[in-house]
């Protein structure tokens, strides 16, 4: 086996100040995240200038903490990595700033790291899921259906029209009263209640279509929650949780299913923020049986934006040699599979 | 001692390598895309002056106020080169630096940019032997006049501030007041790294870790909020 390659990958393209240090892209040796999402809370969502703001106060310290669990100095590193996009522009600023100039001081190379690239990269972290599969990436800020083809070769088959998943959880929980990140409120909130109780209207699409859209239901459980308060009716918060966790997660596994089928792969797996959702996972795993595909997602903590990801990630783009200039700008609309 | 100078607070980008001797080199583009120039700019400056970036001795910044993003590109740079080296960051005003651009002004110099909302972020500085008598902070332009007015000395502004404020201040405060000239209203590391090698001799230096901007204002969302915040 050639020699082990070692990656310090850097992520602050939202609400977290990450770094994390990854062999060979599989192997983990240190994922230090710094969550803002405290500061956040009372704002009922991320305000870019304050994450931008304790970006620059936590990113040396993230940095230092991650090479000092991973036992190593930054000389022993191979190469650095930072996120470039796609993400909020102010944080993303502060983590390819910083990668670039360690890079250069240290005279390693430098990898630019698309964020989805990331989170899909997620997915051979300790584990042993090869390319070819269909991945499907949700967070609070993106939704895609992605056709991996090879490593770091990808394909869109499908994505959100409007809001992200995430996004839709958001919103509803903060309606709900549920408080901020939606997605764990949901779903916490959904154990206590009969997910049958209420049907939203699912958008699926026509066959063969692998976009998706969240605005529809996530306007009818506003519309329900006002009605039911125009009538002087009490609302079931826990039913109303559940029933709009089962639509969203319906639509997700039924729309990756039917991708993996029509890219004829074997195996499916799920990355970002939503792919911690418990009942997503469940579903996922009950569907994907009755056609014979494989299930693969990261353990939860590769699920959050974190930095092991994006080491990862660069992994596959150290070994063949792709690095990136000095002169790489942060790229908030960054596509996934654009360089 | 080798000083990598990093100014970004402004619209103009600006590298300079200053030792003991002084000025050693230095680099400005007036053109907003600082994350893109400002590594190659290093890069090419330090070539050209035949300087390994392993010989620098500290990375002097500017540390605010100016605009925020501009603020944390050069920070964030200035942070991951000081941890990389394991050197000491210096943190330099923008206002000071500016005023340093016109310091040998006998008189009082008051260094302006535009903090939008017709204010600015100004100080007020004594030229010649380079006092500070007002600090730096936001100030309506009505402000700053009644505290220049408090003086009866001639004042030279200079400052980014200058070509959207001139005729503001010139019809508050009249013939006492003098404008610097477009070359010394651009932001310079050269004289941001002037300044820095003065604070090194003091020893006012920092560690990459605790070092962070000086914006002044807070976040309009903290701001909103009811003004609590970090
Ligand atoms: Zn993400």
């Amino acid at each position: 086996m050639a020699k082990d390659i070692v990656i310090l990958g850097i992520e602050t393209s939202c609400d977290e100040t990450a770094a994390g240090v990854v062999k060979n892209g599989k192997e983990v040796l240190s994922n230090v995240i710094y969550s803002q999402i405290n500061v956040h809370k009372k704002y009922g969502g991320v305000v870019p200038e304050i994450a931008s703001r304790k970006h620059i106060e936590a990113i040396s310290f993230v940095v230092e903490e991650a090479l000092n669990e991973a036992k190593l100095s930054l000389n022993e590193v191979d190469a650095v990595a930072a996120t470039y996009g796609p993400g909020l522009v102010g944080p993303l600023l502060v983590g390819l700033s910083y990668g670039k100039a360690l890079a250069y001081a240290k005279g390693k190379p430098f990898i630019g790291v698309n964020h989805i690239d990331g989170h899909i990269a997620a997915n051979y972290i300790g584990g042993n899921l090869t390319p070819p599969f269909v991945c499907l990436v949700a967070s609070g800020g993106h939704s895609h259906i992605v056709y991996v083809k090879d490593y770091g070769e990808y394909k869109v088959m499908g994505k959100t029209l409007d809001d992200a998943a995430g996004e839709a959880f958001d919103k509803v929980a903060r309606a709900l009263g549920l408080g901020y990140p939606g997605g764990p409120a949901i779903e916490k909130a959904a154990k206590l209640g009969n997910m049958e109780a209420i049907e939203f209207p699912k958008s699926f699409m026509e066959e063969g279509n692998f976009d998706f859209s969240f605005s529809g239901v996530k306007t009818a459980v506003l519309n329900y929650l006002n009605r039911q308060k125009q009538k002087g009716e009490e609302v079931n918060i826990y039913d109303v949780a559940a029933s709009f966790q089962r639509n969203i997660v319906e639509v997700l596994v039924k729309k990756l299913v039917e991708a993996a089928r029509f890219k004829n792969v074997s195996k499916v797996s799920i990355a970002g923020g939503v792919a911690s959702n418990g009942f997503l996972r469940q579903k996922l795993e009950e569907d994907a049986k009755k056609f014979g595909l494989s299930v693969y997602y990261p353990e939860k903590i590769y699920c959050t934006d974190n930095g092991a990801m994006i080491a990862a990630a660069a992994y596959y783009d150290f070994v063949k040699g792709k690095f990136s200039g000095m002169d790489l700008n942060a790229i908030p609309y960054l596509k996934i599979g654009e360089k | 001692m080798k000083v990598l100078a990093i100014e970004s607070s402004s619209r103009t980008a600006g590298v300079a390598l200053v030792d003991d001797n002084g000025i050693v080199g230095e680099y400005s583009i007036n053109y907003l895309k600082h994350s893109v120039i400002l590594m190659p700019m290093i890069d090419e400056l330090l070539k050209r002056c035949g300087v390994s970036i392993r010989d620098i001795t500290h990375i002097a910044v500017s540390e605010g106020p100016g605009s925020f993003t501009g603020l944390r590109i050069g920070a964030a740079t200035a942070k991951g080169l000081a941890h990389a080296l394991n050197i000491p960051v210096v943190g330099v005003s923008s206002l000071l630096s500016l005023a340093y651009n016109v310091s040998e002004f006998d008189g009082l110099i008051c260094p302006i940019l535009d903090a939008l909302n017709g204010q600015v972020y100004g100080m007020l500085v004594r030229g010649k032997d380079f006092e500070v008598i007002e600090k730096q902070d936001v100030y309506s332009i009505e402000e700053i006049s009644k505290i220049v007015e408090n003086y009866s000395d001639k004042v030279l502004f200079v400052g980014e501030g200058v070509n959207v404020y001139k005729d503001s201040i010139y019809e508050i405060l009249g013939d006492r007041v003098l404008f610097a000239k477009d070359k010394d209203n651009m932001a310079r590391a050269s004289s941001l790294g002037e300044i820095a090698v003065l604070k090194i001799k003091k020893n006012e230096i920092i560690n990459f870790f605790d070092f962070k901007p000086v914006y002044i204002r807070k976040s309009a969302a903290e701001i909103r909020f009811g003004g609590e915040g970090s």
